[in-house]
């Protein structure tokens, strides 16, 4: 718990910083695919364990996954019938029927119908999430965080001692 | 302390270098942790295993277990066990159960799959009650023995000699030894002090009379009166016919239907007789089977009061019957223990039946492919067992089996689950033995089949009688045994025979006759059979045993004791007769009284009743015939009239 909220407090940082959009951005996509799958299998490990061995932002991953599992949770019928017709097509039949007849692999629960529709539907739609993301982190920095810093508030608080000596401590230890 | 800080920033600012795309420090954590587990599993794990297991098998067996030494390997999936020693808890100087290895080999194809298949195994030199180094330690067996935790077994143990008792509690020889000891017959016939069955069932006759004489009080009483009847006779002869014919015809027609009402209140007094000879018909039935209850009387008591019956059938089995019912125990035992860890049928297709239905909304649909490749959740393909017999004290063999195609989804695999084992045990004098089960699981019906043979073993000391009266024990024998058998949905079949030749009894005896005559019998007999059959409810096993002994020993106290026997059956019969005798004739007065009491009151009404309805039909029948003669009258009267105006008389 503590290490998510540690990541939480970092994105929040990251957001108001001027560098790292690309991090964020996988972060949020990365969340968005961990999102959707329906349970714990194989391909949910492996995506964290990429998160963890990249440089991915893990508190923008937790945000998105816990905003993105509700969003699946109203989307299960779609992925369900998505599943359906992906698992029915007729070419991909002796491709199924190999991978379930082959060791680890029937552990991705890939025959589910509700694994295969938002495995699908996320892969696909992850790239979009992350440019869209991206874009948002900018645009975000333009409009809010630069307004903000113009304001007379932050201009008065950054002109206290205990806003400098905070500064220095964050680029010390932070 | 804000100037130390300004001069730190500056040196981290310089000293920063931009970050790369992996997070090293994981892939450190990482690294360290694999190669943590690595040693470990290459220096300690077999260790720990080794212990554990140690841990686990003292705890179920409730003594000492001690393994020698355990090898896993990760590569080739295997694990080998050597020298298993199992403390023998009445003995903890021995071992009652001895492994020289076990060894399991797995298929790292169905580990990936998350199944458990052993594609080899072997257990290797087996022997029993061997010597330990040290005694073992022996575990205080309220808290820990498998005996205790395990119902099936703790049912097995403290019924089986109960169960063994009461089934085969027809100790024929020690009755029969009474007989011929002279026993006091008026202990057989003095007055019954019991109630009997018979009794009892008189009594719900007489019962059963009461109700119909009750019903049959009500019955009559709401049968049609006679003041009915005259009432409608008197409304027929008041009734005068109109001189209009059309109308005097309704009146006829309206009479027809009085009548027709007198007719149905005398069918009530036929059905009521019908009735009453019907009730009559059940109370009779019930009265005629008292005789049948007076039968299971003579015999209950008979067995109460050990009236033996001098039949071959009997006698083998008062002889064999504790060597069998032990036994069959015993194997009841193992097989209830065996069928705890047995998968049931009913419980794979139920588990079928529940991956087939469809989930609930958010877990989608499993769908099903082909499967070319894969396995059932547990099977072990084959283990060899081997073993040679040791020179030492203990109880060892030269054996060699088989165990086949062990899964929890025999009908995945469609090969039935075997074990075989043959071999000698030649310090303890056994040749020739041969065991193989067979359970076919696979198939839509399923049974198992058994055959168990002994080429040739000792017999000595086999306590065969060890009633009060009667002790008869085999005290040698050279033996040959073949026990052959099905189990099929809860019904069990066993065809047994064992052999006995060369053999030498011993019998102890209260009575100096009966144990000179049976001396005499047994001493004659130098080969000798047993031969059962058994089947039904495995939990009830019906037995059919017959045996050259029985015959002879027979034959021998029919001479002796038939006149006896029948004397005294005789009179047991006529104590109860005698007993019920006044019942019975009481409750035939009941019966009679219902028949001819109530019979001949209904016919009686019956009978006024017809006379009442002919008195009726006939004063009907006459009022119609003179509307015709006047009707006929006046015709004739038109028609003369109308030929004198014609004719101008």
């Amino acid at each position: 718990m503590t290490l998510i909220l540690k990541q939480i407090f970092t994105l929040l940082k990251l957001l108001n910083s001027e560098t790292e959009t690309n991090q964020i951005a996988a972060g949020v996509s990365f969340g968005f695919i961990l999102g959707m799958t329906p349970a714990l299998s194989l391909q949910t490990l492996l995506i964290f364990f990429l998160c963890l061995l990249f440089r991915i932002q893990l508190g923008a991953m937790f945000v998105s996954l816990f905003f993105f599992s509700f969003i699946a949770f109203i989307l299960d019928p779609l992925f369900h019938s998505a599943g359906l017709f992906v698992l029915q097509l007729d070419s991909l039949q002796g491709i199924f029927t190999t991978l379930y007849n082959l060791p680890i692999i029937p552990m991705t629960r890939f025959y589910n119908t509700l694994v295969m529709g938002s495995g699908v539907i996320s892969i696909i739609l992850s790239p979009f999430v992350f440019i869209t993301s991206k874009i948002l982190i900018v645009k975000y920095r333009k409009s809010v965080v630069e307004r903000f810093k113009d304001t007379k508030f932050f201009k008065a608080l950054k002109a206290t001692s205990f806003y400098k000596w905070y500064y220095k401590y964050d680029s010390l230890y932070g | 302390m804000t100037a130390s800080m300004d001069k730190k920033a500056e040196e981290v600012s310089k000293k920063k270098k931009p970050k790369g795309p992996f997070r090293t420090g994981l892939i450190v954590a990482l690294v360290f942790i694999f190669t943590a587990s690595f040693l470990y599993f290459k220096f300690l794990f077999d260790r720990n295993l080794k212990s554990a297991l140690e841990w686990t098998l003292t705890h179920i067996h409730g003594a000492e277990v001690n393994v020698e030494d355990l090898t896993t390997s990760f590569t080739r999936a295997d694990l080998l066990i050597e020298n298993i020693q199992f403390t023998n808890k009445d003995e903890p100087k021995l071992n009652i159960l001895q492994i020289d290895s076990i060894r399991f080999k797995l298929l790292w194809d169905a580990i990936l799959r998350g199944k458990i298949v052993i594609d080899e195994s072997s257990i290797k030199q087996i022997a029993i009650y061997t010597e330990r180094s040290y005694p073992g330690e022996i575990l205080p067996e309220d808290e820990n023995s498998l005996i205790e935790k395990s119902e099936t077994l703790k049912e097995g143990r403290d019924n089986a000699l109960d169960v063994a008792k009461e089934k085969f509690n027809q100790n024929a020889l020690g009755d029969i030894a009474s007989l011929l000891d002279g026993t006091d017959t008026k202990t057989y016939t003095e007055e019954i002090k019991d109630n009997l069955a018979t009794e009892k069932k008189i009594k719900e006759i007489e019962n059963l009379v009461d109700e119909k004489e009750e019903h049959w009080d009500k019955r009559i009483k709401s049968l049609p009166k006679e003041e009915e009847f005259k009432k409608l006779i008197s409304d027929v002869k008041d009734t005068k016919l109109d001189k209009n014919p059309l109308k005097a015809a309704k009146q006829i027609k309206e009479l027809s239907q009085t009548i027709k009402e007198g007719k149905n209140k005398v069918k009530q007094y036929s059905d009521a007789v019908s009735q009453l000879e019907k009730d009559i018909k059940i109370v009779e039935t019930q009265y005629k089977s008292i005789d049948d209850v007076i039968e299971q009387d003579v015999k209950s008591l008979e067995s109460r009061y050990n009236i033996p019956d001098i039949d071959p059938t009997s006698l083998s089995l008062a002889f064999f019957s504790k060597m069998i019912g032990q036994n069959e125990e015993e194997v009841r035992k193992y097989v209830g223990l065996a069928k705890e860890y047995l998968p049931e049928k009913e419980t794979v297709q139920k588990n079928k039946e529940e991956k087939i239905k469809p989930r609930e909304r958010g877990e989608g649909v499993d769908i099903k492919f082909p499967v070319t490749t894969g396995y059932p959740k547990f099977w072990l393909k084959k283990s060899v067992i081997s073993s040679k017999s040791s020179k030492g004290p203990g109880f060892s063999g030269d054996l060699s089996g088989m165990v086949t195609h062990i899964t929890d989804n025999p009908q995945y695999i469609k090969k039935p689950a075997t074990f075989e084992l043959s071999g000698n045990f030649p310090k303890q004098g056994f040749s020739g033995v041969k065991l193989r089960i067979q359970a076919n699981h696979h198939t839509k019906k399923e049974f198992e089949t058994f055959a168990f043979s002994i080429g040739n073993y000792p017999i000595k000391g086999v306590k065969l009688s060890d009633s009060s009266k009667v002790k008869i024990t085999m005290s040698k024998a050279d033996s040959n045994f073949n026990l052959q058998g099905q189990h099929t949905e809860g019904h069990v079949t066993l065809n047994l025979r064992n052999n006995f030749n060369s053999t030498k009894f011993k019998v102890e005896s209260s009575s100096d006759k009966t144990k000179s005559i049976l001396e005499d019998i047994l001493n004659d007999i130098n080969s000798s059979y047993l031969s059962a059959k058994a089947s039904g409810k495995a939990s009830d096993l019906k037995w059919d045993i017959s045996s050259n002994i029985g015959q002879q020993i027979a034959q021998s106290f029919r001479g002796l004791l038939k006149e006896k026997i029948a004397k005294l059956k005789r009179k047991l019969r006529e104590s109860v007769e005698s007993k019920v005798e006044k019942q019975k004739n009481k409750l035939k007065e009941k019966i009679n009284k219902l028949e001819n009491q109530y019979k001949s009151k209904i016919n009686a009404e019956k009978e006024k009743a017809n006379q009442k309805i002919k008195e009726l039909t006939d004063s009907v029948s006459n009022k119609s015939k003179s509307q015709l003669k006047n009707k006929t009258n006046k015709a004739l009267e038109k028609s003369k009239k109308k030929l004198k105006k014609l004719f101008k008389f």
